[in-house]
């Protein structure tokens, strides 16, 4: 069965780019994290970083690789075992 | 019945208790402080944690343990149940204070700002304290119950989230590509991130007539609907059922309707 592992280079600023991954994911994969930590953090609004972590519902689109600016997306093909099946399925 | 129910239901289901709404509960420091993680801003690393951590139950060796601990934690901090639009109705006779504020899952998930998280009980304050720049509705029960049933047609399937089981404190409006608690259920079987609701779909064949391409499947948003050609009308897998309710609005037939979990053998003790 197909999975599709998504990379997201450490060095992309989703901030500055207006978060365009996430607002093009039909599948809604990407989720926004805070880039530094809670008691870090310098006023009330932390600033956010990309992280590809629903990437199980990834299918395989590739819409985020040429609408990144800095193409810091990568999207790489994996074939597993049975043990993806054993997961519940969503709708699609 | 569920776990929650049983507990705290009173032989009612556990949100539809008046008891549970009680500002009592806030006295227990535990559920205050959980509150507190969850207002505002707060609710971002929340959900970096949680995903995270719910990531871990796919782990090869520890995987099993770290289910086990979600299991046992979540319910002491922060979940929620799916409830169909009449249980949201009766839910807010029973709030106060009610709050509409941007919905977390979909700035964190598609950075899209919409007013979708109906709070009540004491976020409000809490609100204004912490995050006073927020945009935030103060709402009338009528409005609120308006605002649900907009929300219903419009599509959002609707999850009561409780700070600390069995305190509710917010109506959740979501769809399947923003919402988190959806996510971790589905990509890691953590069932207690997204409890299915208290109902479940039912198809009443004589009703259903052929719809070309039926609108309640396409709406359902667990993929608990499929239509047969060969019967010439829509099946539902009940143990996929959430219990929303979303599908009935999309028929025009009206032959679809939500009987409780109990009574499907095939969803019943499902949760």
């Amino acid at each position: 069965m197909a999975e599709y592992k998504i990379k997201v280079k450490k060095s992309c600023d989703a901030e500055s780019c207006g978060f365009r991954c996430q607002e093009a994911c039909p599948r809604g994969v990407f989720l926004a994290v805070p880039a530094e930590r809670h008691k870090e953090k310098q006023s009330i609004y932390p600033r956010h970083r990309i992280t590809p972590r629903f990437s199980y519902f990834c299918d395989g689109c590739g819409i985020c690789i040429p609408i990144c600016p800095s193409q810091r997306i990568k999207v790489v093909l994996k074939m597993t075992g049975e043990k993806i099946l054993k997961k519940p399925l969503a709708n699609k | 019945m569920c776990e929650f129910c049983s507990e705290h239901g009173q032989d009612n289901r556990w949100y539809l208790n008046p008891e549970n709404f009680s500002d009592k509960l806030l006295e227990d420091p535990k559920r205050a402080k959980t509150i507190e993680k969850l207002v505002g801003w707060g609710i971002d690393y929340y959900v970096d944690f949680t995903s995270r951590v719910t990531e871990m139950v796919n782990w090869p060796v520890i995987g099993k343990l770290v289910k086990k601990a979600v299991d046992r934690i979540a319910p002491k901090e922060h979940g929620g149940q799916v409830v169909s639009l009449e249980d949201s109705l009766q839910l807010l006779e029973y709030a106060r204070d009610f709050v509409l504020l941007p919905c977390a899952c979909r700035r964190l998930v598609s950075h899209k700002q919409e007013m979708a998280c109906l709070n009540f009980g004491p976020v409000k304050d809490l609100m204004l304290r912490y995050v006073p720049g927020e945009p935030i509705e103060e709402l009338t029960l009528d409005e609120a119950r308006k605002l649900v049933r907009d929300f219903d047609r419009r599509g959002y399937f609707h999850q009561v989230l409780y700070a600390k089981i069995p305190f509710p404190i917010c109506i959740c409006n979501c769809e399947e590509r923003y919402c988190t608690s959806l996510k971790q259920r589905f990509a890691n079987g953590v069932e207690v991130a997204l409890y299915k609701g208290h109902d479940v779909c039912k198809v009443d064949a004589e009703r259903c007539k052929e719809c070309e391409s039926p609108w309640c499947a396409s709406r359902c948003v667990f993929g608990a609907i499929s239509y047969n050609p060969e019967r010439g009308g829509v099946e539902v897998d009940a143990s996929r059922c959430f219990g929303c309710g979303l599908c009935r609005g999309a028929c025009v037939h009206d032959a679809l309707s939500l009987v409780p979990r109990e009574m499907v053998p095939q969803a019943a003790g499902k949760w």
